[in-house]
């Protein structure tokens, strides 16, 4: 028993770290949300909850949040349906199947740094997507995608889709090779075609493999920020304005911490409750 | 029949998505040896050129952004190594009772994104005095949650007893954990090391508030920092790119294997 | 316990910056191949006339040079001394940020920098926006060189209709610190102000600044929206009939001689007298606390000579010495000259920063129609009385 003690003092770096990096800061957070703190000073005053009733009158913080459920809303079930088919596609052993899967990955491990540099690039006017919609008949916005209100955001979001698929294609594929052999066997003994046998077997038994994907995919869209910051700013007129950069844009940009506090705690809030209302519905436990 | 129709309906249908997916990528390759001042890939007038890679080297400190991307990833990929099979390894063999609930803490950490706590963050490293040093790029990130979380499940699964023989031979705890332990946990370690190093290769959020002198600069954020007008055009931006992207995709088609294997770890666990 | 300690006096040793006695720290926005050897060799003849003194330059640029010194200043680790825009000095002196300073230059010159009757910064560089004219478009389009607003808006229109892919005007898209500076010069040739004497209100919602939003808004009716970058682009390849741009332009221009007849003019007034413009200024500014102020001070001076400013000036291909009895034998630079002559600055205010994002917000929003011009200037202009008053903040006189 003795030894079983001292071995918990292995875990002291993530008890330091626990206190340190997560506990302190949530706790401090909200001590910073309660003040008026101005970055370039320092000078801070204790206001009480004054700046969360100013959030909530702030028409530029609302905007800010329902672009980031636009954005969450929007393309997580987009990148989960074109994931899970193209893993099943790959799944079926096609020729070149470990090209493909390799290839879909390149973009989710590229800095999205780089990702939003070159389509920031290609949304312009005069720009290769936009020549493309120009010559295919469709008439692109003509100041390019990025500098229009309605399709800013959308271009953004069609961007981060196409930048997150490989990633989950692989988490599927992971999820598709786990399923015993013997249930395909089952179903093609029966003549299931490929469609059935998705449907009937594949589909239901990635369950699990689905939750995954969703919750870790929420996590991630709700952060959506490097994006924004390289390619609009938030621009035009706050349609691309996200939470995580309303809070940059106050807290470092206009050095108002006391205010951008208050803010990042109500995402923190809206995150761990979405996190725990998707665990329920998912259904994910973890046995031990 | 209908069978192999399908069978290339679908191939030609994967061959379309890999185009689109590999296009962009390319397409930054290509426009990185453009002609300096071009705006896009003119088909009819391309050029070749190495000069926009020496004015990116020459005009932007880029060495040492590399420098620090790599010196950082390497840190912080090293220290989560060691020091998240130390908590693995605590949590898995500690006892149950105490241990149960720190390891929920780590799964809980795992759903709160750190980017709502950029500004205590970077109020904390003003305070301390880490501000713009290695020590606020390095330091936050030593121990993920992610990490504790693969190497206990991980080490939960290795047997006991080589560990309970060492320690009747009078082996002290800390010289089991170097010298049993860690050996065996390799291919965890590895699936970790790749997931460390890829997220901070990218990472840009909190490097870029937290430094803000160019020396301390890493990669993504010097890239995002070359829009300014009156001194970057998009060839050299894009050699720039082509510098901070292609190590990491040459490095994952080496190690295909364990990286895929690495990022599903944690997806097959459930 | 003594190992961690050590490595992270290490850490802090390698990245804290040299701060011996000797070295003086300067932040500066001039990083291409041109212009920063000059600087480079500027600041060694200082520290040659200097023995033992050393000159650190960092590099800044316009995209994030504002946040990077706040925080330099939030994190108590600022420069010594700094080059600093006009419109930030305000902002950084009404905290008691920045050191006194003296110069005898052109007063119009050192207003930007004044604050509550003391001077805190040195200008070095000046440059004004100007219009440039693609003469071949204007031909083109059978329009005459415009002499008053109403023949500019309907040459922009005329050369708006040529075709698909040629835009009479190069309107800014929303870019930080770019798309305020297009407005100005429409205002102040129409006779507005952004702020009353007493800097305690704001003057956005008079009838003058919102005919000059109502004209600027037309003109990017017959123009492209596009960013400062972009729009130089399309203007160097003979698309736009005519842009707002700073000096750089030109150098650019005789860099890479276009195929077209360009020609620089001033702004008009809606009558056609000379306009005023918005002049950008690059001033030399001293960090209070510094404890080589003394220093600081006389490298700011060193480098703010007439000499010192020209050679800048030179290397750049733009821009002004802040002195008025400069010789230039260049029309096109004889015109940036008088440019400059009939150009304002914004006024001196700490929460200039503030309003700046606040004008371009409203910019914006009247650019993509969020509501009537007079409606978004009213509340624009109420939003930045209401700031200014509850800031108490006066630039007294």
């Amino acid at each position: 028993m003795r030894t079983r003690n001292k071995i918990l003092l292995f875990t002291t770096p993530w008890i330091v770290y626990l206190l340190v990096f997560w506990f302190y800061p949530i706790c401090y957070s909200f001590y910073l949300s309660l003040t008026e703190y101005h970055l370039l000073t320092g000078a801070s005053q204790f206001i009480g909850f004054d700046n969360y009733s100013k959030l909530f009158g702030d028409p530029v913080f609302i905007t800010a949040l329902k672009n980031t459920f636009i954005f969450v809303f929007g393309t997580i079930p987009v990148t989960t349906i074109l994931a899970l088919v193209l893993a099943l596609f790959i799944a079926e052993k096609i020729p070149g199947h470990r090209i493909f899967q390799a290839a879909y990955f390149i973009p989710s491990i590229t800095a999205m740094v780089v990702v939003a540099l070159i389509f920031y690039n290609l949304y312009s006017r005069d720009g290769y997507i936009f020549t493309l919609c120009r010559m295919v008949g469709l008439s692109p916005p003509v100041n390019g995608f990025l500098q229009s209100e309605s399709t800013a955001l959308l271009s953004i979001m069609a961007m981060d889709i196409w930048v997150a698929i490989g990633y989950y294609v692989l988490i599927f594929l992971a999820g598709i090779k786990s399923i015993p052999v013997e249930l395909y066997d089952a179903a093609r003994v029966d003549g299931a075609g490929f469609i059935r046998r998705s449907l009937n077997v594949t589909i239901p038994l990635l369950k699990s493999t689905f939750a995954f994907v969703i919750v870790l995919n929420t996590i991630r869209s709700f952060q959506v920020f490097v994006e924004i910051f390289v390619m609009t700013s938030g621009r035009p007129f706050n349609s691309t304005l996200t939470a995580v950069y309303f809070i940059f844009d106050k807290g470092i940009a206009r050095g108002d911490i006391g205010y951008a506090s208050a803010a990042a705690y109500l995402l923190f809030m809206i995150i761990l409750i979405f996190s725990l209302i998707q665990f329920r519905l998912t259904g994910v436990r973890r046995n031990s | 029949m209908s069978n192999s129709l399908s069978k290339w309906l679908l191939f030609a249908f994967l061959v379309v998505i890999l185009f689109s997916t590999l296009f962009p990528m390319i397409y930054m390759i290509v426009l990185s040896f453009q002609n300096p001042g071009s705006f896009s890939v003119d088909l009819s007038n391309l050029s070749f050129t190495i000069k926009n890679y020496m004015t990116v080297f020459k005009s932007n400190n880029f060495g040492r952004y590399f420098f620090n991307s790599i010196f950082v990833a390497v840190v912080v990929t090293v220290g989560n190594m060691l020091l998240c099979a130390m908590v693995g390894y605590g949590l898995s063999r500690g006892p149950n009772k105490i241990t149960w609930p720190i390891f929920l803490t780590a799964v809980a950490m795992l759903m709160i994104p750190l980017h709502v706590l950029i500004l205590p963050i970077f109020q904390m490293m003003l305070k301390l005095g880490w501000f713009d040093t290695y020590m606020a790029l390095i330091a936050p990130w030593l121990v993920s949650p992610l990490g504790v979380f693969l190497m206990k499940q991980y080490i939960d699964g290795l047997p006991v007893d080589l560990e309970d023989a060492a320690r009747i031979d009078g082996a002290g705890e800390v010289s089991i954990f170097f010298k049993i332990v860690m050996p065996l946990c390799k291919p965890a370690l590895a699936v970790l090391a790749v997931q460390i190093f890829l997220t901070t290769w990218n990472s840009f959020l909190f490097p870029k508030i937290l430094t803000n002198s160019s020396e301390m600069y890493t990669l993504p954020v010097g890239l995002a920092l070359m829009q300014d007008p009156r001194s970057s055009d998009w060839p050299v931006t894009m050699a720039g790119s082509t510098v901070a992207a292609l190590p990491v995709i040459i490095f994952f088609l080496i190690f295909q294997k364990r990286i895929t294997e690495g990022i599903t770890a944690g997806a097959v666990k459930q | 316990m003594r190992i961690l300690c050590s490595a992270v006096l290490v850490f802090l040793a390698c990245s804290g910056g040299n701060k011996s006695d000797n070295v003086i720290r300067f932040w500066q926005f001039w990083s291409d191949m041109n212009t920063k050897p000059v600087i480079e060799q500027i600041a060694a003849e200082f520290e040659a006339e200097n023995p033992g003194v050393k000159i650190e330059i960092t590099d800044l640029t316009w995209a994030n040079g504002h946040d990077k010194l706040v925080i330099s200043f939030a994190a108590n680790d600022p420069p010594d001394i700094m080059e600093l825009g006009s419109d930030w000095v305000a902002e950084f002196s009404s905290n008691g940020l920045l050191a006194e300073l003296e110069s005898d230059l052109p007063e119009n010159y050192l207003y930007p920098a004044v604050w509550e009757n003391k001077l805190y910064g040195l200008p070095w560089l000046l440059d004004s926006r100007l219009l440039y004219f693609n003469l071949d478009l204007l031909e083109k389009a059978g329009a005459e060189f415009p002499s008053s607003w109403a023949e500019l808006e309907s040459a922009c229109e005329k050369i708006n209709r040529l075709d698909a892919d040629l835009f009479g005007f190069g309107c800014n898209s929303a870019e930080k610190h770019r798309l305020y500076k297009k407005y100005l010069p429409f205002l102040w040739s129409n006779g507005g102000r952004i702020l009353n004497d007493e800097g305690n209100e704001s003057e956005l919602d008079s009838r003058e600044a919102i005919e000059a939003l109502e004209y600027y808004l037309g003109l990017c009716d017959c123009g492209v929206i596009e960013s400062q970058r972009r729009l130089e682009e399309y203007f160097r390849e003979g698309k736009i009939g005519f842009v707002i741009s700073g000096g750089w332009l030109l150098r650019r221009l005789r860099a890479n001689p276009p195929e077209f007849k360009y020609r620089l003019a001033t702004f008009i007034t809606p009558r056609g007298d000379t306009g005023r413009s918005f002049f950008g200024g690059e001033y030399i500014a001293v960090h209070s606390k510094s404890d080589k102020i003394d220093l600081a001070r006389k490298f700011a001076e060193f480098l703010t000579t007439k000499v010192n400013s020209q050679r800048l000036c030179d290397a750049a291909g733009f821009g002004f010495p802040p002195y008025l009895d400069l010789e230039i034998s260049d029309p096109q630079k004889a015109i940036q000259a008088r440019q400059l002559s009939y150009s304002m600055a914004a006024p001196p205010t700490p929460l200039w920063n503030d309003i700046e994002m606040d004008i371009e917000d409203a910019l914006e929003a009247a650019l993509y129609d969020h509501g009537t011009p007079e409606e978004i200037f009213k509340k624009m202009s109420e939003t930045i009385t209401e700031k200014l008053r509850s800031a108490g903040h006066a630039n007294k006189k």
